[in-house]
């Protein structure tokens, strides 16, 4: 068939819209794929100035998704959302002891603050203020410390004896960052290896990987969408004041872990399972820290109240331990284990696999009441 | 031609009867809220819902939530399904088109007319919420009659005055303006595709449910930042304090890219096309 | 006025316009006939640029279309199958949006232009009731009306008689006719062979696409080689031209016969009183009926 005029007219169009879309499409693609230049930071020195990036002033837009797939556990729903969901977080990070961290929701927002005198608490949800004064010697992790440069820090400090490698560099924000693997030594830890990616001047890590052993896809990533460095407006740090209208409480144990070390002091072994008991700071009771690095795992206390339901939700989903009233949920990188002895329920969670849990459990089990 | 398509638009009464409907909505939403004083748990149903029973001021805010995620789409896509087709099977289409009216004008003009409808329909439903969240709610004074400061909450907790209510408020009607274009793009478009108004206007609501139902989807999230209702919700973002800024920019960027890709695709097809029934 | 070439219109497999060369000269009043499904309205379409063309040129009032088209159609009047108006709006308020969609035309005046066309047409009186509420022929005079609003030196009508009662089709004509007078071209496509004869001074016939027939009215209707003669004998005449009357019916006899002058003179010779002549011409449904070859419509049984 012959092409008429107008035929030629409307593939040109048709050619035109196509390229437009090919072009848009490009771009996404072009600088998802463009290639970040190697920092050139030695492994050793980036994780000395991670160590100290800590003064670092920043604000920015970061996100962290888990894969660990963690059923909602009585009482701690807000913290399994955080490694089975994504957190998207907002951060202005003055100093240590000046920042606030909001964690958005569709059509809400919890927000943290965190200055010289106490902490603030912001929920629209509920429609509450709440203040938080003194220290919090255990509490429940929270969204703060997700954001890439805590959760990096943090493990970077925990795992100080494990060694690290170079990474390529990445861009992450807009910044090419500097990459660093950290890959622990311990055989009980589930943690394969933690790539960090940082800020080759001023060390602040701006992208947090874990990897469990056996996968090849991170099960953890945190990471900055945004961020500008430097000092964030002083207003923003500011919280929201208590009037009318508002709910408004003081507390000094925000969580329940903080209210069950409040009330019920108990007596934790001083070593389970050939792990000794880490040295608990002062006014530490119902919880302890055993073993070391990537590896240590927390035991905590549980009253019955507390305990008999979060014991049968983890029943449920999880795989019950022979020989002892208890069961646990292996996630690939994060494991929970409960275990009832007497009236009291004790809660273990740790990177760790399920070998380390069942001898967790036996000592548990035999511990004195 | 744009000012005949205006004039057109305000001598249908269609036009009305949609803005009518949009706007009794959140009317009723507000008799039941008013009359039972049961807010929403927090977290649930729709955003700001819990927060007007203690101040009426902010319900426009709530009116936009409520009729955003379906009325206004639906409303947006079948005017905008009808827009071409619907004038080709009344035949006026060929009538305008040997006036002559250009047929890139023709579709330039449908277009602002669509927004022009979407904002007139949202500022209908800003007032009459506003009314009546002031004449049921009241400004300031709770169940109990406690007497509360005029300011609205924001999601941040710190106030927002008077004065920067108008201006959030006047953000979000920019925004929703800008987040309906996407889909008056994509009905326009099936609109010089197909002759029937009702099928143009399924298949736009069609790619909007498949958006919707993809954005929650995390096996999707390699697309999501790019489906046309990923951003809808967050002109929710400028009732934050400081405002969000990341997702309107997004939100509003997509929408632009739709609205170009798309009205480029209406246009190629339409030069070209046979008007033939 | 119109010209085409070769314009060849494809719908998919079917070829609705073949090889159509149209002549339309300043002037004429052009009848386009051919039975529905013929290609009339595609070609009309072609015409006014809102169907393109698969093969062929086409020019009118001296520019290509649809190259130039926008340039023409500010001087051509048109109705294309049927009217189409706002249901929901007046007949005045409809004319006064198109009007004022299209360019040229100033705003002041529009009511004034409206007025004339709907009082051309005979809607003068017409009230504010909604387009919807119009009868089929008040619909089609709106068409009308809308095609004059801006004075055409082209008028093109596709059915423009449609839905109308006889006095209404005269009107119509009659206002055609009249503003052929002023000077405008008429081209009008319809099935209805009568309305053509009774306004067209050139037809064409359509058939399955192709364009058949174009010529003057005038000279397709030949005579037919036969003589009407009306006497009040005709006995006496039938015996004088024996074995050349076709047809006898009453006073009437259709003989066959070249030349009625020396036929007249014949019988006057023979002393037949002759009361009435005439030379029998081809009608225009003959003309139709030879050019083309079976109705659309009509379905045949397999073969």
């Amino acid at each position: 068939m012959v092409r008429t005029v107008v035929a030629a007219q409307g593939l040109r169009r048709w050619a035109l819209v196509l390229g437009l879309v090919a072009v848009l499409a490009a771009v996404p693609v072009t600088i998802a794929v463009w290639p970040a230049p190697a920092a050139g930071v030695e492994p050793a020195t980036l994780r000395a100035r991670i160590a100290a990036s800590g003064a670092q002033a920043y604000h920015g837009y970061a996100q962290s998704t888990g894969l660990l797939g963690l059923p909602a556990l009585p009482n701690l729903a807000q913290v399994t959302a955080l490694a089975s969901g994504t957190t998207e977080m907002r951060t202005w990070y003055a100093a240590k002891d000046r920042w606030r961290v909001d964690v958005l929701g569709e059509g809400t927002e919890r927000d943290l603050y965190q200055t010289p005198q106490a902490q603030f608490v912001w929920d629209f949800g509920d429609n509450q203020l709440t203040r938080i004064e003194g220290d919090q010697p255990v509490r429940l992790p929270r969204a703060a410390d997700l954001t890439p440069p805590e959760l990096a820090r943090r493990i970077l400090t925990t795992a100080a004896g494990d060694r690290v490698e170079e990474l390529g560099g990445k861009r992450v924000a807009g910044v090419e960052a500097a990459g660093l693997r950290l890959i622990p030594a311990s055989a009980d830890t589930t943690v394969d290896h933690v790539d960090v990616w940082a800020d080759p001047g001023n060390g602040l890590p701006l992208q947090t990987e874990i990897t469990a052993k056996g996968g090849s896809r991170p099960v953890f990533v945190t990471r900055f969408l945004e961020i500008h460095f430097g000092a964030p407006d002083d207003a923003v740090l500011i919280p929201p004041a208590p009037r009318p209208g508002i709910g408004y409480t003081t507390t000094t144990a925000p969580d329940i872990l903080g209210a069950i070390n409040r009330r019920r002091p108990v007596a934790l072994p001083a070593a389970l399972a050939g792990l000794p008991r880490r040295d608990a700071i002062a006014g530490l009771s119902a919880a302890g820290v055993y073993g070391t690095g990537l590896s240590s795992v927390v035991v905590a206390a549980l009253p019955g109240r507390f305990g008999g339901p979060a014991y049968q939700q983890i029943e449920t989903y999880g795989q019950k331990i022979e020989g002892v009233d208890a069961a646990v949920i292996a996630t690939g990188l994060l494991s929970v284990l409960a275990v009832r002895a007497g009236n009291r329920t004790y809660l273990v969670a740790g990177l760790v696999g399920t070998p380390l849990m069942q001898r967790l459990a036996v000592g548990l089990a035999e511990a004195p009441g | 031609m744009i000012r005949v398509e205006l004039a057109k638009l305000f001598r249908r009464p269609r036009t009305y009867v949609i803005a009518g409907l949009l706007c009794a909505l959140p009317f009723t939403v507000a008799v039941f809220l008013a009359t039972t004083r049961i807010p929403p748990p927090p977290g649930q149903g729709g955003a700001f819902l819990s927060a007007v029973l203690s101040n009426g001021t902010l319900y426009p805010a709530a009116a936009m939530a409520l009729v955003l995620p379906v009325f206004l789409p639906v409303s947006v896509a079948v005017l905008a399904g009808d827009s071409v087709a619907g004038e080709a099977s009344t035949g006026t289409l060929r009538y305008l088109l040997i006036r002559p009216v250009g047929r890139s004008r023709l579709l330039v003009a449908k277009l602002v007319s669509l927004v022009t409808f979407v904002l007139f329909a949202i500022m209908t439903v800003l007032i009459t919420s506003y009314v009546t969240g002031l004449v049921l709610f009241g400004v300031g004074t709770s169940a109990a009659g406690v007497t509360l400061p005029p300011d609205v909450t924001s999601l941040s907790g710190v106030t927002i005055s008077p004065a920067g209510l108008v201006l959030r408020l006047l953000g979000t009607v920019a925004y929703i303006v800008i987040s309906m274009l996407g889909v008056a793009a994509i009905a326009l478009f099936l609109s010089t595709v197909t002759d029937s108004a009702l099928g143009a206007a399924m298949g736009a609501l069609a790619v909007l449910v498949t958006s919707q139902v993809l954005v929650t989807l995390d096996a999707a999230a390699a697309i999501r930042p790019y489906l046309p209702t990923r951003y809808w919700l967050a002109w929710v973002d400028f009732f934050r304090e400081p405002v969000l800024w990341r997702d309107i920019e997004r939100g509003a960027g997509i929408q632009l890219v739709y609205l170009v890709v798309l009205l480029g695709a209406a246009w190629a097809n339409f030069l070209t096309k046979d008007i033939a029934n | 006025m119109i010209t085409t070439r070769d314009l060849t219109k494809r719908f998919g497999r079917t070829v609705a316009v073949d090889g159509v060369d149209l002549h339309v000269r300043e002037g004429d009043r052009y009848g386009l006939l051919g039975p529905n499904g013929s290609g009339k309205t595609t070609l009309v379409r072609m015409l006014l640029g809102l169907v393109f063309a698969t093969r062929g040129e086409i020019e009118v009032l001296g520019q290509p279309v649809p190259k130039r088209v926008r340039e023409v159609l500010p001087s051509i009047g048109a109705m294309v199958e049927g009217p189409g108006a706002y249901p929901n709006l007046s007949g005045r308020t409809n004319l006064a949006l198109f009007d004022a969609a299209g360019p040229g035309g100033s705003r002041r005046d529009r009511r004034k232009r409206v007025d004339e066309a709907l009082e051309r047409v005979g809607l003068a009186g017409i009230d504010r009731r909604p387009v919807r509420a119009y009868s089929l022929g008040m619909r089609q005079r709106l068409g009308l009306a809308g095609a004059l609003l801006r004075t055409p030196r082209l008028l093109i009508l596709d059915e423009p008689t449609n839905g109308l009662d006889p006095r209404g089709i005269r009107e119509i004509r009659d206002l055609l006719a009249e503003l052929n007078g002023e000077g405008a071209t008429v081209f009008l496509s319809s099935h209805l062979l009568a309305e053509v004869d009774a306004l067209c001074t050139r037809v064409g016939v359509m058939d399955r696409g192709r364009l058949v027939v174009q010529d003057e009215l005038d000279d397709l209707r030949t005579p037919t080689g036969r003589v009407t003669v009306g006497t009040p004998t005709p006995e006496r005449a039938l015996a004088l031209l024996d074995g050349r009357v076709e047809n006898h019916q009453g006073q009437f006899l259709t003989v066959r016969h070249d030349d009625p002058g020396t036929l007249n003179a014949e019988l006057v010779a023979a002393g037949v009183t002759v009361t009435a002549l005439a030379v029998e011409r081809r009608t225009l449904e003959q003309v139709v009926l030879d050019a083309t070859t079976t109705s659309a419509d009509r379905v045949e049984a397999g073969r």
